[in-house]
């Protein structure tokens, strides 16, 4: 009877680890992260609307997020429908009608910029630095506890054009959150809307994946305490 | 620091005495400087009059609000460095505002709490020289000098023209700096905003030795101080005051304004000064202006009303620190010889911008202003193509010497 017991409570342990074991891969396209909601920053108030750390932020399906600002004065502005062109000074896909999000506390950069998105399966947006040229664009994802992933970088080209970084998690919703920066020292840049992949059913939470294994293996110590009584 | 003065000749024939000061005033501030130093700043004395009667005491809610987000200590500034045309020298610039070769315009604030001086004349008992009250014989237009400065082009915005481009609707300094910088600008929300409050006035007796007054021009008495005493008491006594009791720091660009009162240098056979900016002090540094606002005629209409405090403002917004090199330019505008920095204003001074009606009806007289790629050289990045905001200067300076303009 102990050893079933002991058995059992194995089997759930490995139930459930297997669903942790995460793969995760960068995406430099927004067709590659195949995005089925979104953050409009637009949300976030009037344009140089400034935003304070922890901001909560809802997604177009109604998720709840959070932004942190981790720089400078711990606060961001937010760009309200970026007009056109020559007046939006942020280019490319970056440019007219979208709300931005701009690491700058009036006085310099305030980057990095993260979000906590509580377990979902793709990540990504388009970012430019303020300062023209060539930068480099940093992207670190964290699993649903929140522990460091993965990180990768994206170059620019020379004429400092905005660049795509993301990530995605093939083996489900596990990441948890995201940190988007710069790797010179500015930390000064504007990310555009933050496209999400999201499960279509409400992804589980950790506490009610390992209940579920528990339960499941239970069943199986039931079932065979049934046969075995037969 | 050297100071940035604008300036104009013109005899004065004046009989200065040496007579002791001897007026009572609420609030007095004497300094122990021994007779016979010069600059005798204790020649000065000043008292703190009540903020009455200035038509706009301070910030509106929506300013200082937009102003919370900054408060680092040092006044918003940004820094370029060009290589100029002229010698192939490198040049660091820094100006007020953000920099506009960055992307993500938008607006800066600065402070300006403008001090009105009211200047008594030991010389001239019964005169009095106040910004707050019309001038005499209708010189103003039944105006106020602290009400004309507000309702001004400089503090309200106006909707400029530069070069047959629209910059505006803006300040003029903010004007100067989107023409200047036109082809990064581009209409964008990209702002050099200076935010006007009016603390207190604060009268000043000036003792016989340091000042005179004249009876000449529209306002029939005009009146000169010394002005490196006049200095020596802006640094050691006006400044710390207004620091210690209306909460002037680094951040804010403070100016005393002074009705139809100009300054000599040293003797008043050296005259006329009508506006300098400044720059003292360690770590975040102070910068200051005081400036004239003539109604009396006597300079012409070169530097009649607002032309002094453009001229001042706008040097102080592209050179804060007054320490911006350039390759060496001149005999032209008010300098006779040959000056290496970036004073937007002295290769101009005597050129109006054309005249522009304010909201109070007002018809004001501010001056050009050169362009940055007028002192560096190259293309111009301003409107037009062109080196000044008016068109005046269609190329960049000749180095000097012999100096003039291409």
């Amino acid at each position: 009877m102990i050893r079933k017991l002991l058995f059992t409570g194995a089997l759930t342990v490995l139930f459930t680890g297997s669903v942790f074991a995460d793969v995760y891969s960068p995406v430099l396209t927004p067709g590659a992260l195949g995005a089925n909601d979104a953050i409009n920053f637009q949300q976030l108030g009037p344009d140089s609307t400034t935003v304070s750390s922890g901001v909560a932020l809802t997604t177009n399906t109604g998720r709840l997020a959070h932004m942190d600002v981790f720089g400078g004065a711990n606060t961001a502005l937010a760009i309200r429908d970026c007009p056109a062109a020559p007046s939006c000074s942020w280019t490319g896909a970056m440019g007219a009608g979208d709300g931005l999000v701009w690491a700058f506390d009036g006085t310099g950069g305030s980057g990095p910029l993260g979000f906590r998105l509580g377990g979902v399966s793709g990540v990504g947006a388009y970012v430019q630095a303020d300062n023209p040229g060539r930068f480099q664009v940093s992207l670190q994802w964290f699993d649903l506890g929140l522990f460091l992933a993965g990180s990768t970088t994206v170059n620019s080209d020379a004429a400092g054009d905005p660049v795509f970084i993301g990530v995605t998690d093939l083996s489900g919703a596990g990441i948890g959150a995201v940190k988007f920066d710069l790797t010179d020292s500015t930390h000064d840049f504007a990310m555009d809307t933050l496209l999400l992949k999201v499960p279509g059913a409400p992804v589980p939470e950790p506490a009610s994946l390992f209940l579920l294994g528990g339960i499941v293996a239970g069943l199986g110590f039931l079932k065979r305490q049934k046969l075995a009584g037969k | 620091m050297m100071r940035k003065v604008f300036s104009l000749n013109v005899s004065i024939l004046a009989v200065m005495s040496f007579a002791t000061i001897a007026s009572a005033q609420d609030v007095v501030f004497n300094l122990d400087i021994p007779n016979g130093t010069p600059p005798d700043a204790s020649q000065l004395q000043f008292s703190i009059l009540s903020a009455s009667g200035l038509p706009y005491h301070g910030l509106t809610a929506d300013q200082t609000a937009s102003l919370a987000a900054s408060g680092t200590g040092y006044l918003q500034t940004f820094t370029i460095t060009g290589t100029a045309a002229q010698n192939g020298g490198s040049y660091s610039t820094t100006m007020v505002g953000r920099n506009p070769f960055l992307r993500g315009k938008l607006p800066t604030h600065t402070k300006v709490p403008v001090f009105p001086l009211v200047l008594t004349f030991n010389s001239d008992p019964g005169t009095t020289f106040d910004p707050r009250v019309p001038s005499a014989n209708n010189c103003t237009a039944g105006h106020t000098v602290t009400e004309l400065l507000q309702n001004s082009p400089l503090f309200t915005p106006y909707p400029f023209t530069s070069n047959g481009v629209n910059v505006g609707p803006a300040q003029y300094i903010d004007a100067f700096q989107r023409s200047e910088f036109w082809s990064l600008i581009n209409g964008a929300n990209y702002h050099t905003i200076m935010d006007l409050s009016y603390p207190a006035a604060i009268g000043i007796t000036i003792g016989t030795s340091v000042g005179f007054t004249q009876n000449i021009g529209c306002t029939g008495k005009v009146g000169f101080i010394e002005i490196n005493a006049y200095e020596n008491f802006i640094q050691t006594v006006l400044i710390p005051y207004v620091k210690t009791n209306y909460g002037v720091d680094a951040t804010q660009f403070p100016m005393f304004l002074q009705s139809n009162v100009y300054w000599y240098i040293n003797t008043p056979s050296v005259c006329c000064v009508l506006g300098y900016h400044n720059a003292i002090g360690a770590g975040p540094i102070q910068t200051y202006s005081p400036t004239a606002w003539d109604s009396s005629g006597i300079f012409g209409a070169v530097a009649q009303d607002g032309a002094v405090a453009t001229h001042e403002i706008g040097e102080w917004a592209n050179d804060p620190y007054v320490n911006n090199p350039t390759p060496a330019w001149g005999h032209i505008g008010q300098v006779g010889g040959c000056q290496g920095n970036l004073e937007v204003g002295d290769p101009l001074t005597g050129t109006q911008f054309p005249p522009l009606v304010g909201v109070n009806g007002y018809t004001y007289h501010m001056q050009e202003l050169a362009f940055y790629n007028w002192f560096i050289g190259g293309p111009s990045l301003g409107t037009g193509g062109k080196y000044s905001n008016n068109g005046t200067f269609k190329g960049f300076a000749k180095l000097c010497p012999p100096g003039g303009t291409n």
